[in-house]
């Protein structure tokens, strides 16, 4: 079943060799800039940043960017991973999206999947190689996180840990895996690489209203909202203020169910095939974006 | 090496393959043909497992198509009517992962098909012609030692003189005792290359056998041109589609009236005379149309 995975994931990681590296340079590069930028020109004294925090305290805002915690401590690490945790999820999610998509339904799409099955590789290697590479990306991307977090941080503000870098790192690493699984799993659903596209969007989409949905709420009351959704969990790690570790599990615990389900779903279906039936994905998300208007 | 057991697919409630049944002895090249939409390519997908038969198994090598697939791959090779590659690596790299993935191959035929087919192998896939992407797609399956080859429709794309070229590869493992299960839809092709050619038409098999046997299930045309003109032929058993042409009458014979048609024809003082059997194409064309 999964012969060759590990030829296929070399494979996959040299045509990715330029595209990621783009991408994970500007992300990571972003995040050190965006450091050192409002740690020294915004968000320099106790004053501003209380400041700050008084104007979160909003449930639009929080809707938007997160969850505020309720100890009262005014350090840059905890401000800046509230207004960033979310604004660096997203890109890291559309990048595994796009990834594992263009290795698995748009290849199929393009009939070069074809003719990989026909050599002496398994009917889950592609898929798994796929899964593979994105682990490692993610696993690039983690990485780099936490070295420019604790870097540029450690020069804002004296005293910060490595740890809290890592679980930074660390989360939006999980994040990516998961959306790279839920990508595999409608990879394998839908017959098209622009409905997997579709529907991996629309599930990410999902996921950022609910705990909008929960986060809006200021008197916590519906957390449990909160906590089906991997962007809701990574909130709720704390960093830089209780650097909770156990979202980060939870959230790739949700990435290996998808994956999971994905697995089998190419396990038996046919090449060039989906499950989900053509034109479902519009007009499922037509029904569903119709319901909260109706 | 191949066994096909009242395969059928279906896809919804369409029905693509109706109950086949194949075979491939080994050595024996295999021509498999039937017009657009017949359900060729569907067959192939059966045969290299990527679909699953819906009833009846296809068997390679004795093993399971479906369950088998990955030790049925190690000896087989595949190429697909439309090659699509990696617009970022080079025709060589592409052959080089193929090579990779089997771990099995002869680098001196490589070398050898790459001068043959006259492939640029340094150049990026993105730059290449569809007949240079089929060329990629055959020195991969034609240096790579597999026993079997399942070809759908190969040299679409492909000129004159690298069909040739083509046609002397597949020769070439035939003489080495590998099977060779080709759908085409160049007529020459088949007439040169195949020992048996099987018909499918919607899905189902209506013809199996040698050139020979099938041509003898068909009609031959008959020119004769005579010093009276002929009288009674319209009405002769196993005559038919009679015309003048100039001097010359034309019909079709069915060749198990052969004895008394000539005996009829005799008798006008034949000057001339010539028999050709049909060309495969009319022989396709006749069954391709049959029955609409
Ligand atoms: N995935 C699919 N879903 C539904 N119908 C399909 C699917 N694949 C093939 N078919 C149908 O099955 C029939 C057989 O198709 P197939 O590709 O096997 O034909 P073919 O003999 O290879 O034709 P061609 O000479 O054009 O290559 C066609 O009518 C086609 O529309
Ligand atoms: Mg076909």
């Amino acid at each position: 079943m999964f012969k060759n995975t590990f030829k296929l994931t070399g494979f996959i990681l040299k045509r990715e060799k330029v595209n990621s590296t783009v991408w994970i340079a500007a992300l990571v590069g972003t995040n050190a800039l965006l450091v050192l930028l409002m740690g020294f020109s915004i968000l320099t004294d106790t004053a501003e940043r209380i400041e700050m925090l008084a104007m979160l305290e909003n449930p639009s805002l929080q809707a938007m960017i997160g969850p505020m915690h309720s100890m009262n401590t005014y350090d840059f690490g905890s401000i800046y991973t509230l207004f960033m945790l979310l604004m660096m999820a997203i890109p890291v999610a559309i990048m595994n999206i796009f990834h594992v998509i263009r290795h698995t339904r748009a290849d199929e799409e393009l009939g070069r999947y074809e003719v990989l099955r026909s050599l002496p590789s398994g009917r889950l290697s592609n898929i798994n190689a796929a899964m593979l590479s994105a682990l490692i990306l993610n696993v690039v991307i983690a990485a780099g996180f936490t070295i420019t977090m604790w870097l540029t941080m450690g020069v804002v503000e004296s005293g910060r840990g490595f740890m809290p870098a890592l679980l930074w790192g660390v989360s939006l690493g999980a994040v990516g895996f998961t959306f790279a699984a839920v990508a595999a799993l409608f990879s394998q659903l839908s017959a098209s690489s622009r409905g997997a596209m579709g529907f991996s969007f629309f599930v990410m989409a999902i996921f950022y209203f609910t705990r909008a949905g929960a986060d809006q709420d200021l008197s916590r009351e519906s957390e449990a909202l909160a906590l089906i959704s991997p962007f809701g969990l990574i909130s709720r790690s704390w960093i830089y203020v209780y650097n909770y570790w156990w979202p980060v599990l939870v959230v790739l615990g949700i990435g290996l169910v998808f994956a999971a389900f994905a697995y089998w779903v190419c396990s038996f279906r046919d090449i060039d095939q989906g499950v989900i039936p053509q034109g479902a994905a519009a007009q499922m998300v037509v029904c569903l974006c119709a319901l909260p208007l109706g | 090496m191949i066994e096909i057991n009242n395969v059928t697919k279906n896809f919804g409630s369409f029905t693509a393959l109706n109950d086949i049944n194949l075979k491939l002895a080994q050595g024996e090249v295999f021509a498999y043909i039937g017009p657009n939409g017949a359900g060729k390519s569907t067959t192939i997908r059966v045969l290299l497992g990527i679909l699953q038969a819906t009833k009846g198994q296809a068997k390679v090598f004795g093993m399971d198509a479906w369950k088998d697939a990955v030790e049925i791959h190690k000896r087989i090779a595949y190429v697909p009517g439309d090659v699509n590659l990696w617009p970022n690596l080079t025709g060589g790299e592409v052959i080089d992962l193929f090579v990779n993935l089997r771990g099995r191959h002869d680098n001196v035929l490589r070398q050898r098909l790459i001068k043959d087919f006259n492939l640029d192998p340094t150049k990026k896939c993105r730059t290449y012609s569809k007949g240079n992407r089929q060329k990629v797609a055959l020195v991969a399956a034609f240096a790579s030692g597999a026993d079997l080859f399942i070809l759908d429709e190969p040299t679409s794309g492909l000129d004159p003189l690298m069909e040739q070229v083509f046609q002397d590869c597949v020769l070439e493992q035939k003489n080495k005792g590998k099977g060779v299960f080709l759908s085409s839809h160049i007529m020459s092709e088949v007439e040169r290359l195949c020992d048996r050619v099987g018909i499918i038409r919607d899905g189902q098999i209506v013809q199996v056998g040698t050139l020979e046997e099938l041509r003898h299930l068909t009609r031959y045309v008959m020119k004769v041109a005579t010093e009276r003109a002929i009288e009674g032929l319209d009405s002769l058993p196993g005559v038919f589609d009679v015309a003048q042409d100039g001097d010359y009458t034309t019909f079709n014979i069915d060749t198990r009236q052969t004895g008394a048609i000539l005996h009829h024809v005799s008798q006008f003082g034949v000057k001339k005379m010539e028999s050709a059997p049909p060309s495969l194409e009319d022989l396709f064309m006749q069954h391709y149309s049959k029955a609409n």
